[in-house]
């Protein structure tokens, strides 16, 4: 009983790992081999509480319904194109830092997919802080709420009121990547090497 | 008297009118072989140079580097004020070291169609713009420039002076100006070395900028499902197919040779009325669109002026097969 308790604990912290854009090799192992029902049940649960706190509220994780199976879905399709796409080598020419040691073939676009969601869950984090002490009737969803993450006294927690401003910055945020993307690919267009990279500095950056 | 004043002013008209002609047949070629040179001297050159960014009210030096190493090109941009950003370029892969985010973003090599350009789009380009090559020669950053000036034919783009090494065609000085001539945004190097001392180490992030290393998925070249029911003249896609970013955003991009417009879509649960951000010369906009029960997030930034962002806006629709 204690086994399944820690095991319930671990794949809510790395749920919460997940949530945040932090999870390692080992959350994502986790979550992968988690019980589909269990999981999909706390992503219920955490849906739950978002509906309850916020029942006009436009913000959404989006990840409620079979996100292992997108999941894997994901990984098979990356397994996919690693397999079709050839790899260039350029080890010979250039510095160490361009091969990165790390990149395995599925891990680098888990990272990316991982943070991608981070946006929205740094909205959803704010809820499930918010809404602790609300949903005291449901004592075992309020401690399993509880152990998704523990705040720390740096951490900041946005009042609800403040919900919207969130919302404007997961935008900010999602705008800063597009133009980021736009500069980069001007380079690549417009004839003038990396000239047109100059503009990024202008753009606003994530406070 | 009066017969010799009738006759001096049919001479001058005649004169100006032959004078006008040959310039306007012979600048347009002359200004594509410059900008032509001028795309390659940025793969060819090694240089080492400071330059200025500036719009608006903010003003940037930024240093500039490049060379060819072992047949491999090497390039890097680093910001030397506000320390908000560093790109390295190994052959086609790209580094960006954004240090508000702590990572150093890796792209993974780059295949065709994404290889940078190495030409110009000259049809593009002359259904766009008016190309005139100034007849003065100037100097900046001690040396002597040739000035090449493309004037829009609409108002759906800006204008664009180059200022070009006489000797070598890199560029010195680019000024981007609205119709009415106000500028919007200058870019001038202040001093520019063309046989730098360049070691690979010169190409190595700045220890401590960054965390970690994160490598970016492959772009992926996927069907475009998109369309525009009108463009400018001289726009065009750059890529026939659509590229995948990660959460199910496809990208496009539109050029005209000179001027760029990245679009973004994306799947999305809320609806967004068209809202316009500025930002000196590049223009963002955004807008919720529906297609049957789906709606999309349609994200444009442009180097272009607002009411051609609007006008793409509104003319974007789901391709019909």
């Amino acid at each position: 009983m204690a086994a399944l308790n820690e095991n319930a604990s671990e794949m809510l912290t790395s749920l919460s790992a997940m949530f945040d854009g932090e999870a390692s090799e080992l959350d994502i192992e986790r979550l992968l081999h988690a019980d589909s029902a269990e999981l999909s049940r706390q992503l219920e649960h955490f849906h739950l509480i978002q509906q309850t706190l916020h029942k006009d509220s436009t913000v959404t994780l989006g990840l409620e319904d079979s996100l292992l199976l997108r999941v894997r879905a994901e990984l098979d399709k990356d397994d996919e194109l690693q397999a079709e796409e050839p790899v260039i080598s350029l080890e010979k020419n250039v510095l160490p830092f361009v091969s990165p040691k790390k990149a395995s073939p599925s891990r680098p676009n888990w990272r990316v997919m991982l943070s991608g969601v981070a946006v929205a869950a740094s909205v959803s984090f704010v809820i499930i802080l918010g809404g602790n002490g609300l949903l005291t009737s449901d004592t075992v969803h309020t401690n399993a709420v509880a152990e998704v993450r523990t705040p720390t006294s740096n951490m900041i927690v946005t009042p609800l009121a403040e919900l919207d401003k969130e919302v404007l910055q997961a935008d900010n945020i999602r705008l800063q990547h597009y133009l980021r993307q736009h500069a980069e690919q001007a380079a690549m267009t417009v004839g003038q090497g990396m000239i047109p990279m100059a503009r990024v500095v202008s753009y606003p950056v994530k406070e | 008297m009066r017969l010799f004043s009738l006759f001096h002013v049919f001479f001058t008209l005649v004169c100006l009118t032959i004078s006008t002609v040959s310039l306007a047949s012979s600048t347009t070629p002359d200004a594509l072989h410059l900008l032509r040179s001028m795309t390659q001297s940025f793969s060819t050159l090694s240089y080492d140079g400071v330059f200025v960014h500036s719009e608006a009210t903010n003003m940037n030096s930024m240093r500039v580097r490049h060379d060819l190493m072992g047949g491999v090109e090497y390039e890097s941009l680093v910001d030397l004020d506000g320390d908000k950003i560093e790109v390295l370029r190994i052959d086609d892969k790209i580094i960006s070291v954004y240090p508000n985010a702590l990572v150093a973003n890796t792209r993974a090599p780059l295949v065709p169609p994404f290889k940078r350009f190495k030409d110009v789009e000259s049809e593009r380009l002359i259904k766009g713009y008016d190309m005139i090559v100034g007849e003065h020669t100037s100097r900046i950053a001690g040396r002597n420039v040739v000035a090449v000036k493309l004037v829009p034919k609409d108002q759906y783009r800006y204008g664009h002076e180059f200022w070009l090494d006489k000797e070598n065609h890199f560029l010195l000085k680019h000024d981007m100006m609205k119709t009415d001539g106000e500028l919007l945004e200058r870019i001038q190097f202040t001093s520019v070395n063309f046989a730098p001392d360049l070691k690979d180490k010169d190409f190595v992030p700045k220890e401590g900028s960054y965390a970690e290393p994160v490598v970016e998925s492959q772009p992926r070249r996927v069907k475009n499902l998109w369309q525009f029911d009108w463009l400018p003249d001289g726009f065009s896609l750059v890529w026939p197919e659509a590229r995948s970013l990660n959460h199910g955003t496809s990208m496009l991009l539109l050029s005209d040779g000179m001027a760029t417009v990245s679009i973004f879509v994306e799947p999305t649960m809320k609806a967004k009325s068209m809202s316009i951000i500025s930002m000196g010369a590049t223009i963002a906009g955004e807008r919720s669109i529906k297609v049957k029960d789906q709606l999309y997030l349609l994200t444009m930034v442009g180097e272009v002026p607002e009411p051609t962002i609007e006008k793409l806006m509104a003319v974007f629709m789901p391709r019909q097969e």
